[in-house]
C-alpha cells in the first residue's frame, strides 16, 4: 500500500498544484486544497480551522458525499468544541507537528495526544498549515477510524500542498492589495490633477504665480501663471538671471541689492518693482519669498509673484487726479489773488493818471491855475506812494506775515514731509534717506518750514528725473549747525542747476524747469529769512546741496539781536 | 437859467474819487463825492422832488464794499430815478459790462481810463440828461394845463381834436354855435395853443390815463 499509495498521493498533489496555479481567488485555493486533502488522505471530511483573534472558527469545510463527490462549503462558523480546538491549535502552531485526536487509547503512543477528547464524533488528524506569516490555521481531517496509522508521507505531502496553497493565497492577497493600491493611486492622481487645475485657475484669477528657487543650482521652478505674468514660455526650470534681466532698468539696482541682502541673511523678502515684458510693456509685480530651512545645507526659497499692474495703474490715476485737482486749486487761488492785486494796484494808478491829466489841464488854462495844478500834483505823489505800499504789503504777505512761531520738532516735521512724498518718491524710483539728528525744538511755523522742505525735495525729485543708469539718491539731513541754529540739508545727485551761479537760483522768475514759475526758491528763501535763518545752494561734484538754518527755541534771544 | 450841472462821483477809493473830481473841475463841473453807494442813494431819495437839485450824471464804481455799482443801479431804477450812469471798474469783464448796459448804463470805463474818455462820457451823459429833463418838463407843464381845464372844456377838447366842427359840436351838446366858439377860445388860451394843429399835437402827448 505504501508504494502504490505514495504514487497516488504524488499524482494527486501534482494535480492539486496545477489546479492551485489556475485558481484566481482565495476561496478557490482553499477549496482545491481541501478537496486534495480529502482525496489524498481518503477521509470523509476536511476542515480549515483558523484562530481569529482567539476565537476558533471553521473557515471552510469539504465533505465527501455518499456518491463520492466532494462538496465544499464556505462560510465561517464556530467549532463544536472551542476549548479542545484551541488546545490543539496552540500545540500544532507551537510544535509544527501534527496532532492526532483519537477515540481509543491505542493510538496514544503514536502521537502526543490530549487527554481523551470530548465533543468530537470521529478521530481527527490536525496538521498545522504553513504560510509566509505565522500560522493562523490548521487542517483537520476526520479519519475513518481510530485504527488508521499515521502516514508520515501523507503528512509531508499535505505540508507541501499547504505551503503551496499558502504561497498562492499570499500571492493572491498581495495581488489584491496591489490592485487596491493601484486604484487608490489612481484616485489620488485624479484628485491631485483636479487640485492642480483648480490651483492654476486660482492663480490665474488672483494673478499670482508661485515659484521655488534653489540656491545651489540657481534655478527656478514656477507655476504657469508665473510664466504668464512674465510673458515667457513655460519651462520646467528657468535661470533666475533670465528673470532678473526682465526687471525694469530703473528698478534693477534696488531689486538686486534687496535680493542679495535677504538671501545672505536667509530672511523673508517682499519687493515691488516693475518688469518689462513682451514688446516693452511695463508691469508692476509684487514678489514675496520665504526661505525654506530644512536639514540640508541647500538654501531654497518659495514664494509668490503677484501682478499688481491694474492696482498700481488705478493708484497712479488716482494720484494724478489728486495732483491735478491740487494744481487747479492752486491756479484758481492764484487767479483770485491776481484779480485782487490788479484791483488794489489799479485804484491808485487810476488816481495817478487822472490827477496828472487834471494837473496838465489846470496848467494849460489861461491864466494858469497853478494852485489847483499844485494840488493835483500833490495827489499824484500821494497816490504813487499808495501804489508802492500795495506792493510792499504783497511782499509782506509772501514773506513773514501770518507766521506764528511756535516750538517745532524739526525731525518730526521732516519725517512727516517724507511720509507725504513717499508714494511719489517710490514711483519716481528715488530712495530718500533721512538722517535726522536735531535734539532740540526750533522756533518757527511748522507748515511754512514743511513748505520749504517739500519745495526743496520736489526740486530734487525734478532734478533726478533725467538720471538713468546710476542709483538716484536723495538725502535729507538735519543736524545742529551751532548752539543757536539747526541746519537741514537736502542733497541729490540729479542734473543740478547747470552753469548758473548758486545765487541766481533765488532770483524771482528764475527757473531751469520747462514749466516752472521761478517762484519756489524765492518764496523758500523769504520764509527761511523770516524765521531768522539762511537758505543757500551749493554744487559740489555730482551733488547739488541746499541747506537752510533755523533758530533753536532757546537761541532766539541771540537771534533777535542779530536781526 | 439853471445852475451849473452837477455830477456825483461814487467810489470807495479816495485816489479815484478825488482825481475824478479834480478832472471834472477843470471843465467847470460841480462835483459831489460819495464814498459809498448807500450814502448817495439816501441823498438822491431825499432830493427826488426837487428836480433842480438832482445831478445830471452819476460816476459809479462797480466794485465797492457793501452795495456795489450794479446793485445801486437796480435800487435807483426802483426809486424811478433815471439819471445817466457812467460805470468805472478795475477789472471789467464782458458779462458785467453787458449787464450794466442792458440796465441802461450810459457808459462803461475801465480803470485806469483816459481823461478825455471820462470827460466825453460825462458830457454825453449830461446832454442825454438835459433832453430827458426837457421832455419831462414839457410833459409836466402840459399836464398842469390840462388839469386846469373844466370838465366841459375837456370834453370840448376831445371833440375838437377828434375833428368835429363847431356846428357839429353845438348840435351834440345842445348849445348855440356862438357859445361853442367862446368856450373854444378859452380852451386854446388855457392850453397855450396858437393853432388847432398845436392843440392836436398837445392832446397826442397827454398821457392816456389823464384823458
Amino acid at each position: 500500500m505504501t508504494g502504490n499509495g505514495h504514487r497516488t498521493q504524488l499524482l494527486e498533489m501534482v494535480q492539486a498544484s496545477q489546479q492551485l496555479s489556475r485558481d484566481t481567488n482565495e476561496t478557490e485555493v482553499v477549496a482545491t486544497f481541501l478537496k486534495s486533502a480529502i482525496s489524498m488522505a481518503k477521509v470523509n471530511r476536511a476542515r480549515l480551522i483558523g484562530n481569529d483573534g482567539g476565537k476558533m472558527l471553521v473557515e471552510c469545510e469539504a465533505r465527501r458525499s455518499h456518491n463520492d463527490e466532494i462538496v465544499v462549503s464556505h462560510g465561517r462558523r464556530p467549532v463544536e468544541s472551542e476549548g479542545l480546538f484551541r488546545n490543539v491549535f496552540d500545540t500544532v502552531s507551537l510544535t509544527y507537528m501534527p496532532v492526532f485526536l483519537g477515540t481509543s487509547s491505542s493510538e496514544r503512543a503514536q502521537v502526543w495526544v490530549n487527554p481523551q477528547p470530548d465533543g468530537i464524533d470521529s478521530p481527527m488528524l490536525c496538521v498545522p498549515l504553513l504560510s509566509s506569516d505565522e500560522s493562523k490555521e490548521m487542517l483537520c481531517l476526520d479519519t475513518h477510524s481510530d485504527s488508521i496509522p499515521l502516514d508520515w508521507s501523507l503528512i509531508s505531502h499535505l505540508n507541501i500542498l499547504s505551503a503551496q496553497a499558502a504561497v498562492k493565497r499570499e500571492n493572491l492577497r498581495l495581488r489584491a492589495r496591489i490592485a487596491l493600491e493601484n486604484r487608490t493611486i489612481e484616485e489620488v492622481e485624479v484628485a491631485l490633477c483636479a487640485n492642480k487645475k483648480e490651483l492654476a485657475h486660482m492663480q490665474r484669477m488672483s494673478q499670482t504665480g508661485s515659484w521655488r528657487w534653489r540656491a545651489d543650482t540657481d534655478l527656478l521652478e514656477a507655476s504657469s501663471e508665473f510664466f504668464r505674468i512674465y510673458e515667457i514660455p513655460c519651462e520646467r526650470h528657468i535661470q533666475s538671471a533670465k528673470l532678473i534681466n526682465l526687471t525694469h532698468p530703473d528698478d534693477l539696482p534696488l531689486v538686486r541689492i534687496a535680493l542679495v541682502k535677504a538671501i545672505a541673511a536667509r530672511r523673508v523678502f517682499k519687493l515691488e518693482f516693475r518688469i518689462v515684458v513682451g514688446f516693452g510693456e511695463i508691469k508692476y509685480v509684487q514678489v514675496e519669498g520665504h526661505p525654506q530651512t530644512d536639514d540640508t545645507e541647500d538654501l531654497q526659497y518659495i514664494g509668490v509673484t503677484v501682478d499688481v499692474t491694474e492696482r498700481r495703474n488705478a493708484e497712479n490715476a488716482l494720484q494724478a487726479a489728486r495732483a491735478e485737482l491740487a494744481r487747479a486749486h492752486r491756479l484758481s487761488t492764484m487767479g483770485e489773488m491776481a484779480a485782487s492785486i490788479v484791483h488794489e494796484v489799479y485804484q491808485p494808478l487810476t488816481g495817478i493818471i487822472t490827477n496828472a491829466e487834471a494837473c496838465l489841464r489846470w496848467l494849460s488854462k489861461s491864466p494858469e491855475e497853478t494852485t489847483r495844478a499844485r494840488d493835483s500834483a500833490r495827489r499824484v505823489a500821494r497816490d504813487a506812494r499808495r501804489a508802492a505800499d500795495v506792493f510792499r504789503g504783497l511782499r509782506a504777505v509772501a514773506s513773514n506775515s501770518g507766521i506764528t512761531k511756535v516750538p517745532v520738532d524739526l525731525d518730526d516735521a521732516i519725517r512727516e514731509v517724507a511720509f507725504l512724498l513717499q508714494g511719489e518718491l517710490d514711483r519716481a524710483n528715488i530712495r530718500l534717506r533721512l538722517q535726522t539728528a536735531v535734539a532740540k525744538p526750533v522756533l518757527g511755523d511748522r507748515t511754512q518750514i514743511q513748505q520749504v522742505l517739500e519745495n526743496l525735495i520736489r526740486n530734487s525729485m525734478d532734478a533726478l528725473l533725467p538720471v538713468v543708469g546710476t542709483q538716484k539718491s536723495l538725502i535729507v539731513n538735519s543736524t545742529s549747525h551751532d548752539s543757536m541754529f539747526a541746519m537741514v540739508t537736502v542733497q541729490d545727485n540729479g542734473c543740478g542747476f547747470g552753469e548758473h551761479s548758486a545765487e541766481e537760483l533765488f532770483d524771482a522768475l528764475f527757473t531751469t524747469k520747462p514749466n516752472g514759475m521761478g517762484m519756489g526758491l524765492k518764496v523758500c528763501r523769504s520764509i527761511v529769512e523770516a524765521h531768522g535763518g539762511l537758505l543757500q545752494a551749493e554744487r559740489c561734484e555730482e551733488e547739488t546741496v541746499f541747506r537752510f538754518t533755523l533758530p533753536y527755541l532757546d537761541g532766539t534771544s541771540v537771534n533777535d539781536v542779530r536781526s | 437859467m439853471e445852475s451849473s450841472p452837477l455830477v456825483y462821483v461814487i467810489d470807495d477809493d479816495i485816489s479815484v474819487r478825488e482825481s475824478v473830481a479834480d478832472l471834472l473841475a477843470t471843465v467847470g463841473l460841480e462835483v459831489r463825492l460819495f464814498s459809498s453807494a448807500t450814502e448817495m442813494i439816501e441823498v438822491l431819495a431825499k432830493n427826488a422832488d426837487k428836480a433842480a437839485a438832482l445831478p445830471s450824471c452819476l460816476i459809479l464804481d462797480i466794485r465797492m464794499p457793501g452795495v456795489g455799482g450794479l446793485e445801486a443801479q437796480e435800487r435807483l431804477a426802483k426809486l424811478q430815478v433815471y439819471i445817466p450812469i457812467v460805470f468805472m471798474t478795475a477789472h471789467g469783464d464782458i458779462a458785467m459790462t453787458v449787464k450794466a448796459m442792458k440796465s441802461g448804463a450810459h457808459n462803461f470805463l475801465s480803470k485806469p481810463f483816459r481823461d478825455q474818455d471820462m470827460l466825453d462820457a460825462v458830457r454825453s451823459a449830461m446832454i442825454h440828461d438835459r433832453i430827458r429833463r426837457e421832455s419831462e418838463r414839457g410833459r409836466r407843464e402840459l399836464r398842469e394845463r390840462y388839469e386846469s381845464l373844466t370838465a366841459h372844456e375837456r370834453k370840448l377838447l376831445s371833440m375838437v381834436t377828434g375833428g368835429l366842427m363847431n356846428k357839429q359840436i353845438a348840435a351834440k351838446l345842445n348849445l348855440s354855435e356862438i357859445t361853442i366858439k367862446v368856450h373854444r377860445g378859452q380852451l386854446m388860451r388855457k392850453m397855450k395853443a396858437n393853432t388847432l394843429v398845436e392843440l392836436v399835437k398837445m392832446e397826442a402827448r397827454l398821457p392816456k390815463s389823464d384823458r
